[in-house]
């Protein structure tokens, strides 16, 4: 009887040995020729290939992704980064486009499955011009590339041009409330503060940082632009009364205090110059009230 | 309140548990967000179908079985050895261990691949990923209580409970100060991860399935040789070595086999509460204690409980809900009606 | 038929001074062996090493004939029987339950028990007068009735050295009477070697077949109750005054005066 009683575990741990040198086949490789099924994990990847002009092209998205309008026609495959697998597989897609941030086992899985999951990370300006080459290169579409490329370079430089004469203001970046996260140096954000022609109060930090309230007072700021509060309709509001108490602080004293539209800003894709823009109207309000053209 | 175990009763009950395991796995392959069921029972699935079937929803069901089962199997030989029917897996820091060792995976291998070239082909060949790290640091955390306790002879529970204390409130430390230096853009895999889930990661059905028979073995180590001294023990050291049990042998290796399973679970599932807690608590009520049955019962029993609670976890919001939340709500509710029956 | 004899034994507990010193006790089948002494004499002590779970530093026990430590546990206790004085139940086994588990060495690794193992279980609690609690929650009991379901362990793993140690502390008259009356039994009619620590002078005269007296770690004294429990002998070794009052039945009294 003793005997018989090894025969289970040590079967069983040989089942396992097998099953863990099974070998796995790949799937065959997809036909070659561009992507023609695309899925989105993030909404910065979707207005990339929409601007590209490949939206028909898009079968899924993530829930944020929002812009252009046609986006939201496409069926919601999960979080941002986060895939509800099975409804992703049933949609069959030939090129995954999905952030770094998400949960890398899942992209593991997926590549198992024989699917291609290019992943992209978050980084600074001349960082998103390269990506959205990389995505046009992905789809066919480098012409397409280029010419975004170009269109956004050009925007940026006549934007540059225009803000050129303006007083270089202090502002600070707040990504986050209680406790306080800034925006500091090395961010996508901190470039578009420069490209607006402003100093960055808080670039002693580098990257998204937990900031002191002490060190936030001594900076200073003039101007404070706020996303905590999304793009919610009373943003504005609720980002002034939340700083409205430190009253010492310059960019209150001048009512320079606004809320930014993280929709927009967090997005280096192909709106980025509309961003800067975003941010320079509040930043530098002289240059665009001698009646500059362009959205918010 | 029960008879002495018998044969024909033991072997009913495992019967009834493992029939119902299999039900609710099928149940558990059958559900999710796509149609699958009735097109397959029509004859209609397509090979995409059997891609979600297997490599998706099998692949949960089987992480369920192993990580329920595993910790449940861990907890009730640690009550055992604790002699305390309120000892859960994770008391010896094997879960802030397993914390550690993914969070550290996480956040710095993709940099030490960048500097060691031996490390990034490591890591491009999944033999490092990060439910390996968490499993190391699982081990890390029982080596280092286990030096604690070691040269004291058998297993001295006292300090073992304490070291195993000190050791997750360290490690707990240690992955909030990793996680507050890191760059913010690791961290909602950081949360993902403490989260828990039964994805099983990149871990394909034949990986899932190895794991699983691994965690049965240790689970038919645990029954065959370890049940019936751990009901001697639960009376006393002194005691148990006056049957004959060699008591120190016997707590080591409980201990290091339930640790090992605990583990594994943590590793490919993150940590998940009251199942390794509440599971053997109540089968204990419903069953008795005698070990022979409530070792393989709780494995069968965690197993189910885990995909059962799996089910409304990933159906009923569009965002997939880590399954310790389901089990948590379950739990609490369940525990508390527990603790009521047992005063009156 | 089984003997067991330890031989000039020592015993530390780390590096105090030796809680026995040069101790040769021996139990003999068909008799119950009394051990008696003041606290910290080395009672407790010297019985663990009788029962194996204590190695002495010198000197040896033998079971019959063959050293004590030479025998694999499962054997040991096939053939030794050892009651603690405190045993832990944190868990709802029934009385029937624990009584089984005193057959664990005779079965095997992953078996369940027979019906010889369910028999001896049963005699077991019969003579311990456990029916009525048979189906009880061993957690639910009183410490008396729980010290009478360990004894009834220990009974049921049928040995033939049954080594027992303070077996009556929470047991009132009557029980602590019949525990005693029961190991005399055992002793008669199945031969069984019965070495008891007791700290109840009374019922060690009238029980005890041999009596053996430790005082800080030696035997001060050792044969028959009669001999052994005197007067002098006694006041001596407890400190305090101890008088032996005849009584008509042709037993003692040991009681303390002033």
């Amino acid at each position: 009887m003793k005997r018989l009683l090894w025969v289970l575990p040590v079967g069983l741990l040989g089942v396992a040995l097998a099953l863990a040198l099974w070998p796995h086949e790949p799937p065959a490789a997809p036909p070659s020729g561009p992507p023609r099924r695309i899925v989105c994990l993030a909404p910065v990847y979707t207005e990339v290939v929409f601007a590209l002009g490949a939206g028909d092209r898009l079968v899924g998205r993530s829930q944020w992704c929002n812009f252009p309008p046609e986006a939201e026609r496409l069926p919601v495959v999960g979080g941002l980064g986060q895939p509800n697998l099975e409804q992703l597989v049933a949609l069959q897609p030939d090129l995954i486009l999905a952030p770094a941030l998400g949960k890398s086992d899942n992209y593991e899985k997926l590549r198992r499955l024989g699917f291609r999951v290019e992943e992209m990370e978050p980084g600074t300006f001349a960082d998103a011009l390269a990506g959205i080459r990389r995505i046009g290169g992905w789809l066919g579409e480098e012409a397409a590339a280029e010419a975004v490329v170009k269109k956004i370079e050009q925007d940026r430089d006549a934007l540059v041009k225009t803000l050129a004469g303006c007083p270089r203001v202090r502002c600070a970046l707040v990504v986050g409330h209680e406790p306080l996260f800034v925006s500091g140096a090395g961010t996508y954000l901190d470039d578009l503060l420069a490209l607006a022609n402003a100093e960055n109060a808080c670039g002693d930090a580098q990257g998204w940082a937990r900031y002191g309230l002490e060190d936030f007072l001594a900076r200073n700021p003039e101007v404070i632009l706020d996303s905590t509060m999304g793009n919610e309709r009373e943003a504005d509001h609720q980002v002034v009364a939340f700083w409205s108490r430190w009253t010492d602080v310059a960019a209150v004293k001048d009512g320079r205090v606004h809320a930014i539209d993280p929709d927009l800003t967090n997005r280096p894709g192909p709106r980025m110059v509309q961003a800067i823009e975003h941010l320079a109207r509040h930043l530098h309000p002289d240059a665009f009230a001698r009646g500059t053209e362009g959205g918010r | 309140m029960t008879r002495p175990l018998t044969a024909r009763r033991w072997a009913w009950t495992i019967g009834a548990l493992a029939l119902v395991a299999l039900c609710v796995s099928i149940l558990g392959v059958s559900i999710g967000s796509e149609d699958i069921a009735t097109r397959v029972l029509q004859g209609k699935a397509t090979q995409v179908d059997w891609t979600t079937i297997i490599q998706i929803r099998l692949v949960r069901v089987l992480v369920g079985l192993l990580a329920g089962g595993a910790l449940a199997t861990a907890g009730v030989v640690l009550q055992a050895l604790f002699r305390n029917p309120l000892a859960d897996p994770f008391v010896l820091g094997t879960s802030g261990g397993a914390a550690f060792g993914a969070v550290v995976g996480i956040v710095l291998l993709e940099d030490a691949g960048a500097t060691w070239g031996w490390v990034e082909t490591l890591r491009q060949s999944q033999v490092v990923c990060i439910p390996v790290m968490a499993f190391l640091g699982s081990l890390l955390s029982v080596a280092l209580v286990s030096a604690g306790a070691v040269g004291r002879g058998a297993l001295p529970t006292q300090s073992l409970l304490l070291i195993g204390v000190i050791a997750n409130y360290v490690f707990t430390a240690l992955v909030l100060l990793i996680t507050v230096k890191a760059d913010p853009n690791k961290l909602p895999r950081i949360e993902a991860w403490l989260l828990g889930d039964l994805s099983g990661g990149g871990f394909l059905a034949t990986g899932a399935a190895a794991l699983l028979a691994v965690s049965v073995a240790i689970c038919a180590v645990l029954t065959f040789w370890l049940a019936r001294p751990l009901d001697a023990l639960t009376l006393g050291d002194e005691q148990a070595r006056a049957l004959g049990v060699p008591v120190g042998r016997v707590r080591w290796t409980a201990f290091l086999l339930s640790s090992l399973a605990t583990a594994i679970a943590v590793a490919i599932a993150g940590v998940i509460g009251f199942v390794g807690l509440l599971l053997p608590h109540g089968f204990r009520r419903l069953f008795g204690a005698d070990h022979r049955l409530l070792v393989p019962a709780c494995f069968l029993g965690g197993g189910t409980l885990l995909v059962l609670c799996d089910i409304p976890a990933r159906t009923l919001f569009p965002q997939e809900l880590p399954v310790g939340i389901v089990t948590a709500i379950l739990g609490g509710p369940l525990f508390f009606l527990i603790l009521r029956r047992r005063s009156s | 038929m089984t003997r067991i004899a330890a031989n000039d034994v020592s015993f530390s507990y780390g590096h105090a001074a030796p809680a026995l010193a040069g101790v040769s006790v021996a139990v003999e089948p068909g008799r119950v062996l009394a051990v008696v002494g003041p606290n910290g004499a080395g009672k407790s002590t010297l019985l663990r090493v009788l029962a194996g779970l204590l190695r002495p530093s010198r000197g040896e026990v033998k079971l019959d004939d063959r050293p004590l430590h030479s025998i694999p546990g499962r054997e040991r206790a096939r053939a030794l029987a050892f009651l603690a004085q405190e045993s832990a139940c944190a868990f709802p086994y029934t009385v029937r339950e624990v009584v089984l588990m005193g057959r664990l060495p005779h079965v095997g690794t992953f078996q369940f028990e027979s019906e010889v193992d369910r028999l001896a279980a049963a005699t077991a609690i019969l003579e311990t007068g456990l029916e009525t609690l048979a189906d009880r929650r061993v957690d639910a009991l009183s410490a008396g009735e729980r010290q009478r379901v360990f004894l009834a362990m220990a009974l049921a793993q049928e040995p033939g050295v049954l080594l027992l140690d303070e077996p009556t502390v929470y047991l009132d008259v009557r029980h602590q009477v019949e525990a005693f009356r029961l190991l005399r039994t055992l002793a008669r009619d199945r031969g069984l070697a019965v070495g008891v620590v007791t700290h109840d002078l009374g019922l060690a005269s009238r029980f005890a077949d041999d009596v053996a007296l430790l005082a800080a770690g030696r035997l001060a004294g050792r044969g028959a109750p009669a001999e052994v429990m005197r007067a002098e002998t006694l006041t001596a070794c407890y400190g305090t005054p101890i008088a032996v009052v005849p009584l008509p039945d042709g037993g003692v009294a040991v009681v303390p005066t002033a």
